[in-house]
């Protein structure tokens, strides 16, 4: 990932001219953007439902939220509603995987495309203290950290951005109506692109089961993963959750956990672009975007599909080919 | 719930390791079971006859019969169910001799796993529900895909039976191989004068189409009713104007390859392969055709007398309905150049294919029937030469495992005694002709005796043995190879050697194959249901197979088999409607999360997208053309589609019932 050229605040002023003049056109009925947490060192997600109200948007590298989460489930809300967007390239990603799938309603969607230079871990920087992070500010190459007790710390940049940022190969949006600031340059090749799968994959087969058993013991089966998942739908008819027919148990234990999350990768394989917003929402913190990377690495290497890249493009795994490594005898 | 279980003996089949009496009587203390019988024969007569009486008697309304596969016997009981009031659905088959008796020799085991299979098949006729059969309306058209001799004799036979038939051919003409033979064997008939009346009398039949340089795009739909996008290749030339007058290939300047004559002589760009072609319609190769190639020329658009010349031309696709497909795709001819390296790979001019000789022997083809050395034709100041010393090679491609083709070509040993005789006759009977080979494999009605006559008659010099070498010396081409008879290598000075190639599946034919959905073997050659009993018929219902796609074959054969075929799709199509499985997939609304997954993946386009009151939109299943696949309810993310008679918790009970209890 390229050093910040730190426009953050241009892009901001662009997000909320684009979200002012669709909401006073009346070419939207609310607009979902980030907005500032309950302190300083976090975004969250926002909706924004008159004009006057856009200067709550904001745009910086802690914006890690994929707000296409909000469309799949019953897009538009209420029926009629159009709705206003802004999507990262990863987040565009997800959106362009359901309207492939007509997941979505084009017709009903206003997409401001931001094209993003990195997010920042939130998760691996909050831990440099022991006690509450209150503000994480980002200049330049360098991340101030202050706790509550108001010590600061300043961490590279380049060491605490998100795992698959730091590999990112289409950090512009591969989707949008407009586009708020000038297009990043591409980075024409990202290696390595697979560092910590690479990493996984190495590891002798035993100490790999220890890994998997450790991780996935945590689970409590909140099934806060799937509900922040943008692309995964099923909803309350969750086969893993379902009784009837009974092909997952909701038994609770690493096994059961692993069953649960392998059903997930698989009927989101093709689909998702490990955004990771099932990583973020785990409370556990078991490294869940891990598994979808994993796939990605194989449907790359396979069949050099890579999810969400164009509208055009079919679901990998409705498509079959006798020429694609499935079809070899 | 009242279930019946009934053990089969099966003679000693079943009976011999596995104790079908005493697992009868254990079958009883299952959950709902209350009547147990074993039967010596269960299909025979009164062994039907006594379930019947006891589902009459013990008032049964699940049945579970552990016999033989369901591939054997499920109709059979099915029937026996419902003659006795019962719903033919409500009944399971346990497959206690091929999964069981047949492959454990040790009879408790057996009887044990027997019991075990028995015990998945009671918790499945729990699940049952019954189910009642549809009803769809029968597409009485026909459609041919290939215009070789099976083909048109399929094509003949179903027209004369008054349906409507569309042959698709992929070349410009019809006739396929058969129309490039010289001679046929035993007989050494004309193979022109024999199948071009046929040709002419396929397009002049008032109930059938001929699509010629048309290809198969996609076909939908099912047995009855099958929708094809059939492409109907742009061949430049507007075809309702040309009038077959061969003047454009006479003017066009441009030499092309000509695939009729297979390689040994030339043709123009613009072409109609043959005099008898039928549709005598002429075709542009444009990879050959100066105006597509250098914008200059358009001598054929100047020439032509009815102005068909269309340079513009695209590819059109044309959508039709059809209730049966019959695959005639024939095969090709092995590409030996690409395999025998020890054989020159085709660089020697004077070592040919057994079908290039078939073109040279013919009278209209490009050496008007003499058989001259190739590296003495068509240069300057060299009189084209007759050979003195001709040598067959035999098994070029065919039971030969080093080049994947362990097959014999079935044709191979006959058309090389055709040839071997017709050599003699055109050049001479002092012309030296030898034949290497390996076995002679002359099976059919007349085969036997025509090869004696070679052998004896025309004193054609057999050679028990396999050619090592071919090189050129001094003008010949030195055949080394051994005669295992005599036990000594052999050296011929051969003025021209003929490879007897052998068949290959055709070009393309596996990807025709997925197409249709149907399947092939190895090596190309599509496979039918059942090598004795099924052997016109495809595992897809309404696909049916004539001549040499489905296997190597000769035209009595051929011809045979297409006739065979023509009877198959005549008794499938003389219903009005046919009667369809009620074992098809169905939704739950409620549960769908409108993903679109069935849609994409039905090969049968069975789901549909149902508006419900709502506004939204739902997964329904057409029941009517659902084949109960099941290729949906494995997509389906919410598990929302179901199999009727197969459900997902009904297997999930099989596996619990022989897991946990």
């Amino acid at each position: 990932m390229s050093p910040a050229n730190g426009n953050y605040e241009e892009v901001e002023q662009r997000i909320r001219e684009l979200a002012r003049t669709a909401l006073e056109e009346g070419r939207v009925d609310y607009f979902i953007g980030w907005t500032a947490g309950y302190n300083e060192s976090e975004v969250i997600p926002g909706f924004v439902r008159s004009a006057d109200r856009v200067d709550a948007l904001v745009w910086n590298p802690l914006a890690a939220y994929n707000l296409t989460a909000f469309l799949k489930r019953k897009m538009p809300d209420p029926p009629q509603a159009k709705i206003g967007l802004a999507v990262k390239g990863c987040d565009s990603r997800t959106l362009v995987s359901l309207l492939q799938e007509e997941l979505v309603d084009r017709e009903r969607l206003y997409v401001v495309g931001v094209p993003c230079e990195g997010i920042v871990n939130r998760r691996a920087v909050s831990k440099v203290f022991a006690n509450e992070v209150v503000k994480i500010e980002v200049e330049d190459d360098t991340i101030s950290v202050t706790n509550q007790d108001g010590e600061t710390k300043q961490l590279a940049r380049e060491e605490y951005l998100l795992d698959h940022c730091r590999s990112c190969k289409y950090p512009n949006p591969r989707y949008f109506d407009d586009l708020a600031g000038e297009a990043v340059t591409e980075p024409e090749d990202q290696a390595p692109m697979w560092r910590e799968i690479e990493e996984f994959e190495a590891l002798p087969e035993a100490e790999k089961d220890r890994l998997m058993a450790e991780a996935f013991e945590k689970c409590i089966r909140c099934y806060a993963c799937i509900n922040a998942c943008p692309v995964c739908y099923c909803w309350d008819n969750c086969v893993c959750r379902a009784r009837q027919p009974k092909l997952v148990s909701q038994k609770v234990n690493a096994q059961e956990n692993l069953m649960f999350q392998m059903v997930h990768m698989f009927h989101v394989a093709g689909r998702c672009p490990s955004c990771g917003n099932c990583d973020r929402a785990c409370p556990v913190e078991i490294p869940l975007y891990l598994l979808h990377r994993k796939m990605n690495k194989e449907l790359k290497e396979m069949l050099d599909f890579e999810p969400g890249i164009d509208l055009e493009q079919k679901p990998v795994f409705q498509t079959f080919d006798v020429n694609d490594p499935f079809g070899q005898h | 719930m009242r279930i019946g279980v009934f053990v089969c003996h099966c003679g000693t089949n079943i009976a011999a390791t596995v104790d079908s009496e005493g697992i009868a009587a254990r079958a009883g203390e299952l959950k709902g079971v209350v009547h147990t019988e074993d039967i010596i024969y269960t299909c025979s007569e009164p062994g039907q006859h006594a379930i019947q009486q006891a589902i009459r008697e013990k008032n049964l309304d699940r049945v579970v019969v552990a016999a033989c596969s369901p591939h054997m016997h499920e109709v059979t009981f099915r029937r026996t169910v419902e003659g006795a009031g019962l719903n033919p659905y409500l009944f399971e088959m346990a497959n206690i001799r091929e999964h069981c008796s047949w492959i454990h020799p040790d009879k408790p085991e057996g009887s044990e796993k027997a019991y075990d299979l028995i015990k998945m098949a009671v918790a499945k006729v729990r699940d049952l529900e019954p189910l009642y059969a549809n009803e769809v309306e029968v597409n009485k058209d026909v459609l041919v895909i290939g215009g070789g001799v099976a083909g048109i004799q399929t094509a003949l036979d179903l027209a004369e039976a008054g349906l409507k038939v569309t042959v698709v051919e992929k070349e410009t003409t019809i006739g396929g191989t058969m129309a490039q033979l010289d001679k046929t064997f035993p007989t050494i008939d004309c193979s022109a004068c024999i199948l071009t009346p046929r040709m002419v009398d396929c397009s002049q039949h008032e109930n059938i189409e001929i699509m010629a340089y048309s290809e198969i795009d996609r076909v939908q739909g099912y047995v009855g009713n099958f929708t094809v996008d059939i492409r109907k290749k742009a061949s430049m030339v507007d075809w309702d104007k040309c009038i077959g007058c061969e003047l454009c290939q006479q003017k066009c300047p441009a030499k092309a390859p000509d695939a009729f004559n297979e390689g040994i002589a030339t043709t123009k760009a613009i072409y109609i392969p043959f005099p008898q072609a039928v549709p005598k319609k002429a075709a542009i190769q444009v990879d050959y055709c100066r105006w597509f190639q250098e914008g200059k020329c358009r001598v054929c658009e100047r020439v032509c007398p009815a102005d068909a010349i269309d340079y513009e031309q695209q590819d059109e696709f044309v959508q039709k309905e059809f209730g049966a497909i019959v695959v005639a795709t024939g095969q090709d001819v092995f590409p030996w150049e690409d395999y025998y390296h020890e054989y020159g790979s085709g660089r020697i001019p004077d070592v040919i294919s057994g079908l290039q000789y078939e073109r040279m022997l013919n009278a209209s083809g490009p050496t008007h029937g003499h058989v001259l050395r190739p590296s003495t034709m068509g240069q300057k100041d060299v009189e084209p030469e007759e050979p003195k010393t001709v040598v067959f090679i035999q098994c070029i491609g065919s039971r030969d495992e080093s080049v994947g083709r362990p097959y014999c070509s079935n044709v191979c040993c006959m058309y090389t005694a055709k040839q071997a005789i017709l050599t003699k006759d055109h050049v001479g009977m002092e012309t030296e002709v030898y034949v290497f080979y390996i076995d002679i494999r002359a099976f059919g009605k007349g085969y036997e005796e025509f090869v004696k006559r070679a052998q004896t008659e025309f004193a054609v010099k057999y050679v028990r043995g396999r050619v090592s070498k071919l090189y050129e010396e001094r003008g010949k081409v030195k055949v080394r190879g051994m005669d295992t008879l005599l036990g000594k290598q052999v050296e011929i000075d051969a003025d021209l050697v003929v490879l007897a190639s052998g068949i290959t599946a055709a070009d393309g034919a596996s990807e025709l194959a997925q197409r249709l959905n149907i399947s092939y073997d190895q090596y190309g050659f599509f496979k039918e249901s059942h090598p004795k009993l099924r052997p016109l018929e495809t595992n897809t219902a309404g696909i049916f197979l004539a001549g040499a796609c489905q296997a190597p074959k000769d035209i009595p054969t051929t011809v045979a088999q297409a006739s065979g075929t023509a009877a198959k799709v005549l008794g499938l199509l003389a219903k009005d409607k046919l009667k369809t499985s009620p074992m098809i997939a169905r939704v739950d609304q409620n549960r769908c999360v409108s993903c679109w997954k069935c849609i994409e993946v039905c090969p049968f386009s069975a789901p549909e997208k149902e508006e419900l009151r709502d506004g939204s939109y739902k997964s329904h299943i057409i029941e009517t053309v659902c084949q109960g696949c099941g290729i949906c309810v494995a997509t389906c993310p919410v598990n929302c589609i179901d199999l009727k008679g197969f459900g997902t918790q009904s297997v999930l009970d099989q596996i619990e019932e022989v897991l946990l209890t």
